[in-house]
């Protein structure tokens, strides 16, 4: 019971104190003007989105029916593939401002199609975003020190510990109150926002109850090792400026020395390697002797093996299976290229133990769903669409079907999730 | 002037008796050292990676069999950047960008495969450099070595003491900026050293590289000054450091990106997929130049054929299909440098936005001026995109006047259906020969130092502000 008055006391106290209250609404603002930078970005994102999705089934329709042929048609025929925000984006715009999102395939090889990357104004990516995010993992571990470093030494230098403790039956219970009425006011200025927009903006109570979970144990870390040095024996000023160092190390020097670890254990596949074994295999075979082509292609797709043999120097179905070729022999490098990026994404996981705001941003990001894995998962999707096109194709090639319009119309649709 | 150097002697020995002062000097070195060491090192193995693939893609190019020139178009070749000397101490926007493009007949590619993907989340508050190093951390450290500085001396009393002993106030505040200044110089003598080895190894950078340390050298000289001036004014040490490290984390943390998602709120850009298919369907009024008989270059026809005073394409002294090959990658070729142009000109405008915040942020100030000059910033990364499609339309049209000159009409357009004429519209090897090696030349000096400026003048600002502020405290300083 006396904890309670004792923390309704605190919030009084501290109620009065400018300071606390000023830094408390900074925090509150930042936290609101990051989740509406966060929503501006995702939104003009799903605009540009759906604006792209009719231009390109407008373009798509005019290349179908202009076309003479089904290899033409593929040739021709892009369609759009997408990641489309999540409903949480907003909060940690994280890959999405690095890796596409957006991509337009067709029925050729496609190891020459996917590493194509956005034209993203590389002096906006330098500086990053500023979302929601980054203020829980960079910036509140700073507000939570100003609030808290000094929270026994003010009261020690103004000479009031004596009078606190003497009157309190438990002199713990006056500290622990305070503490945890500061560290609360610093969770409310950050969660108010999230509750109070994450809702209008249609994050899911289940993403906002994942994210406070993030925040609160945030929260709690920073404010366990802040109190670790508030009630030692050092001077206010000395606390401070070990905390910063604490959080200089942690924010900023932990991932820097994470970065290069992982440079020297994971040196990753050069991604130019894969797209120059695919574009020699897939040259190469307009000198070699169809069979060279066709035979390994029939191997691996015996369901065509019984199309009729080619005699002219070009032939459509030919044309599209030394495109498969090519992707198989890149096959292994790219296989390799993705196995190195998920591998230096685990390490990065890893450095995430040794620094809690790499931790909170990976948390985020991934509530988000705009994390690498979700990159990855994009990537995966783009290739299972595009054996949608191809073995949309391969009958019409293949059994040698008499071009008609009407026969596009199946074209396959790219699904989102 | 005796009287500042006792400050600064004080300063020091109290700087060396407090532990604290020791590790942070020790960890500032050390980061530099380790920033500048790897930061080395990974340059000279990317610059040796990307020679030698700009190298092999040229020979695998030159040594293509005999072909049908138009397969050569889609053969295409790959260009390499490789980074500017001076990335060794500021990398700028490079790994943000890709570091290859794939150069085709019909297409204007992106580069692929920038490093930035891959460790993200460690490199978002910025990458290993000594710029960094400079630019970020050694302000935090150098305010926790002195915000006490003044301060201490007031909250002990030994303010007023040193005072009545005779030191001026003016001698008191700017020994003890004189003592955090030591430290700073200290910090930034790496920097020197590498700046002086650059411009020994790439004389016409010595410029740059003078203006990226001296932009580096004012941008650490005006933090010396704020910290002095917030611990000559503070009652207490800890509201000094309060105040230090909430203008630090405003100006280096917030900032930047604020301004980054101003840039990109106030100016929007296309992405690539919607310029793709505007260009596409651009393309169609073009025409298809695989198809002679597109619409699109009917008037083209007419044209060639009164030039060349005949009834029939199959009368041309050249090939007609090279000439729409021509025709056709000259007119697309406009539509797409339009599109890239009005591209860049949006990126320019966001970079500029970002370039106005430097009043508000002398980190904005001191990073844009670094990579400017050391020409890693955006408008090196376009003039690298403009450089490699002026490549690439060279080496695609020189292959379509082979096309043009090289190959029969009639073989031409039998190739698909009779062996023999394809046999025959294969050209020599011989013509891959002629490929120009890719030579990207940085932005000249002059230029950068032309873009350098005005953050330069902001940067100078700053300090101005800064060293009229501590005048002023140094006098009132004696008043108490």
């Amino acid at each position: 019971m006396s904890l309670i008055r004792n923390i309704q006391r605190e919030a009084r106290f501290v109620g009065a104190n400018r300071t606390t209250l000023a830094a408390c609404l900074a925090l509150a603002i930042m936290c609101l003007l990051a989740i509406v930078l966060g929503q501006a970005e995702i939104s003009r994102q799903n605009d540009t989105l759906e604006r792209t999705l009719s231009q390109s089934r407008v373009e798509l329709g005019e290349v179908f029916d202009a076309a003479t042929d089904y290899g033409g048609a593929a040739y021709s025929g892009f369609s759009l593939t997408y990641n489309a925000p999540a409903e949480a984006a907003f909060l940690a715009i994280g890959q999405r401002d690095l890796s596409p999102w957006m991509l337009r395939i067709r029925a050729l090889a496609l190891e020459g199609q996917i590493h194509e990357s956005d034209n993203f104004n590389p002096e906006l990516s330098l500086a990053g975003r500023f979302d929601y995010a980054f203020v829980i993992a960079f910036v509140l571990p700073l507000f939570i020190i100003v609030l808290l470093y000094d929270v026994y030494a003010a009261e020690r230098d103004a000479g009031r510990v004596a009078m606190l403790t003497a009157t309190a039956a438990r002199p713990g219970r006056v500290w622990l109150a305070r503490v945890l009425v500061l560290a609360s006011g610093a969770a409310l200025a950050c969660l108010l926002p999230l509750w109070l927009l994450g809702l209008v903006f249609g994050a899911g109570a289940g993403n906002l109850l994942s994210v406070t979970a993030v925040v609160l144990a945030n929260v709690v870390f920073w404010t366990l090792v802040t109190c670790a040095l508030a009630f030692g024996r050092w001077a206010a000023s000395v606390n401070a400026a070990v905390l910063t160092g604490i959080w200089l190390v942690l924010a900023l020097l932990v991932p820097l020395a994470g970065k290069i670890m992982i440079d020297r254990t994971v040196p990753g596949v050069d991604g130019a390697r894969i797209s120059l074994l695919q574009r020699e295999t897939v040259n190469g075979a307009w000198d070699l002797p169809k069979a060279a082509t066709m035979e390994p292609f029939y191997a691996s797709h015996p369901e065509w093996a019984h199309s009729a043999p080619i005699d002219e120097p070009f032939h459509w179905k030919w044309y599209y299976a030394f495109q498969q070729m090519g992707d198989e022999a890149a096959e292994p490098l790219s296989r390799a290229y993705r196995e190195a990026i998920r591998e230096r994404d685990a390490l990065t996981g890893q450095v995430a133990w040794l620094s809690p705001p790499v931790a909170v941003l990976r948390a985020i990001q991934n509530i988000a769903e705009t994390d690498m894995a979700s990159a990855l998962e994009y990537e995966m999707r783009i290739r299972d669409y595009h054996a949608q096109i191809r073995h949309f194709f391969y009958p019409l090639l293949f059994e040698e079907v008499p071009f008609e319009r009407k026969n596009l119309e199946g074209f396959p649709v790219f699904s989102a999730r | 002037m005796t009287a500042i150097l006792h400050i600064a002697r004080g300063e020091w020995q109290h700087m060396l008796r407090t532990r604290l002062a020791v590790t942070i000097i020790v960890m500032l070195l050390a980061l530099i050292a380790v920033a500048a060491a790897s930061s080395a090192q990974q340059l000279v193995s990317e610059s040796q990676t990307r020679e030698a693939y700009q190298r092999e893609a040229e020979a695998t190019f030159r040594s293509q069999p005999a072909r049908h020139p138009h397969r050569m178009v889609h053969y295409g070749h790959y260009v390499f950047r490789t980074p500017a000397p001076l990335a060794v101490i500021d990398p700028g926007v490079d790994p943000f960008t890709g570091r290859s493009i794939f150069l085709e007949g019909h297409r204007r590619n992106t580069a692929a495969f920038a490093e930035a993907r891959e460790t993200s989340v460690l490199t978002r508050l910025g990458v290993v450099s000594p710029a960094f190093a400079l630019q970020v951390v050694a302000p935090l450290l150098l305010i926790l070595l002195g915000f006490t500085s003044v301060v201490r001396e007031r909250e002990r009393g030994t303010l007023l003491q040193l005072i009545a002993q005779g030191v001026p106030a003016r001698a008191l505040v700017l020994g003890k900026a004189a003592a955090i200044g030591s430290v700073a110089a200290l910090a930034s003598l790496p920097l020197l050293i590498g700046v002086m080895w650059l411009s020994i190894r790439h004389p016409t950078e010595a410029l740059p590289a003078l203006l990226v340390f001296a932009g580096h050298a004012t941008y650490l000289g005006f933090w010396v000054l704020l910290i002095t001036v917030v611990s000559a004014l503070a009652s207490k040490a800890r509201s000094a450091l309060i105040t230090l490290i909430i203008v630090w984390a405003a100006t280096t943390i917030l900032m930047p990106r604020i301004a980054a998602d101003v840039a990109a709120t106030a100016v929007t850009s296309q992405t690539q997929t919607e310029m793709d298919i505007l260009v596409q369907r651009d393309m169609r009024v073009v025409g298809d130049s695989h198809n002679i008989n597109d619409p699109g270059f009917r008037s083209f026809q007419d044209q060639v054929l009164e030039e060349y005073g005949v009834d029939r394409i199959e009368d041309l002294p050249v090939n007609y299909r090279g000439l729409v090959s021509l025709q056709g990658e000259a007119e697309g070729s406009a539509v797409m440098n339009q599109y890239a142009a009005e591209l860049h000109a949006t990126q320019r405008r966001q970079a500029t936005i970002i370039n106005l915040f430097a009043i508000a942020s002398p980190y904005l100030a001191v990073r844009n001026l670094s990579m400017r000059s050391a020409g890693t910033d955006l408008i090196n990364h376009q003039r690298f995109l403009d450089a490699a499609e002026a490549q690439r339309f060279e080496l695609i049209q020189q292959i379509n006047t082979v096309h043009a000159n090289e190959v029969l009409f009639a073989d031409d357009s039998a190739r698909s259906v009779d062996h023999e004429s394809e046999q025959r519209t294969r050209v020599s090897g011989d013509f891959w020969h002629r490929l120009q090696d890719f030579n990207f030349t940085p932005q000249p000096a002059s230029d950068r130092l032309l873009a350098a400026l005005p953050l330069g003048v902001v940067l100078a600002l700053w300090l101005l502000a800064a060293t009229v502020l501590i005048r002023r405290v140094a006098r009132k300083a004696g008043e108490a």
